[in-house]
């Protein structure tokens, strides 16, 4: 069994209002594509209803920062009645979107990925013992990275849907 | 028996839900041609077509494959579900259009298949040989590779997101490989 640590727990954002949903998941898309994370999206359903689109993603991109730690961001995404409205702004028109939105962030730490420090109880046992004492200082560098890649993505995407307060 | 590897891990598929308008014939279309460009072999193993009185509910299994060299094939498998299907007739661009209304859902499987031949199944010495040979010459090999086909499994992914229109559509990663 992987070993998941969780760095960052629930981190909520929410919004109603006027934003450009298209655009909000290519930054997201982006985000992870320029940090060079694995693409791993695990949900994306729409359901069109008279009062709008309701839209749930979740996406799990990864990245292996060695052979035996990987990081892993959770980003979940409920959209609803999400309608296309149109704007004028500075005397043209543009087409958005108007909802709310609610992204949750979590972050996971993995180690021993590939299984290799399981397959034996000793192993095992040499696994938390070097994790717990002799590699924590390389571990609690790794757990910073990533608070730090969430923190950084949340802080997008709260710049990105502030850019829509017309 | 061949040697499979799953590439998608730890979730073995790709899920899309959609419920509204839906253009399953130019759907069906599109996923045809996507195979054909990538000279994948598709075979319909399933087509179930029922009528209820709610409206059609269809089942669709494509398996699909492509041999890249004499020892691994690729298979990328769609599972297509429909409920509540009904004909209705949409005005697109001006033009009348006859599209169908319902509830979807596609499961997409990406497989990684190694000695499909089955040459290396002779004998337990041979099965030995090509376990040693993939988990120790070709594991590194298996993983990049396994990258570029996760990337065409996305790619089709994002085919059928554009086609239904959704907006979680947009693959930042289509000029990965």
């Amino acid at each position: 069994m992987v070993e998941r640590r969780i760095i960052v727990d629930g981190m909520k954002l929410s919004y109603t209002g006027l934003f450009n949903a298209a655009e909000l998941y290519k930054l997201v898309d982006y985000y992870f594509r320029e940090r060079a994370y694995t693409k791993h999206e695990l949900k994306n359903d729409e359901i069109v209803l008279p009062s709008g689109k309701q839209i749930a993603l979740v996406k799990e991109p990864y990245r292996k920062i060695t052979d035996y730690a990987k990081y892993v961001i959770r980003v979940t995404i409920n959209m609803d009645e999400v309608k296309e409205v149109a704007v004028e702004k500075d005397g043209a028109k543009v087409k958005l979107n108007q909802g709310s939105v609610e992204m949750t962030f979590d972050g996971f730490l993995e180690l021993d990925y590939e299984h290799r420090w399981e397959k034996k109880p000793l192993f095992y046992f040499l696994r938390a013992f070097f994790d717990q004492f002799v590699y924590k200082v390389h571990t609690e560098r790794f757990e910073q990275g990533l608070q730090e890649e969430v923190g950084d993505l949340h802080a997008q995407v709260k710049g990105f849907l502030n850019l829509y307060r017309y | 028996m061949s040697h499979k590897i799953n590439i998608l891990d730890p979730n073995q598929e790709l899920v899309i839900k959609w419920s509204g308008l839906i253009d399953m014939d130019g759907l069906y279309k599109k996923i045809w041609e996507w195979y054909k460009n990538r000279k994948f072999e598709v075979h319909e193993k399933t087509l179930k077509d029922k009528g209820r009185a709610e409206g059609r509910e269809e089942e669709i299994k494509i398996d699909a494959f492509r041999n890249d060299t004499d020892f691994f094939r690729v298979w990328i498998n769609l599972y297509i579900h429909t409920w509540e299907l009904n004909r209705v007739d949409v005005v697109v661009d001006g033009k009348k259009k006859k599209m169908e209304k319902g509830r979807f859902k596609v499961t997409m499987r990406l497989v990684f298949e190694a000695d499909y031949e089955n040459r290396w199944e002779k004998s337990k010495f041979f099965i030995g040989l090509r376990t040693f040979y993939l988990k120790y010459f070709m594991n590194r090999k298996i993983q990049t590779y396994g990258d570029k086909l996760e990337y065409e499994l996305h790619n089709l992914h994002e085919v059928i997101k554009q086609h239904l229109g959704m907006e979680a559509a947009g693959n930042q990663y289509s000029d990965m490989w």
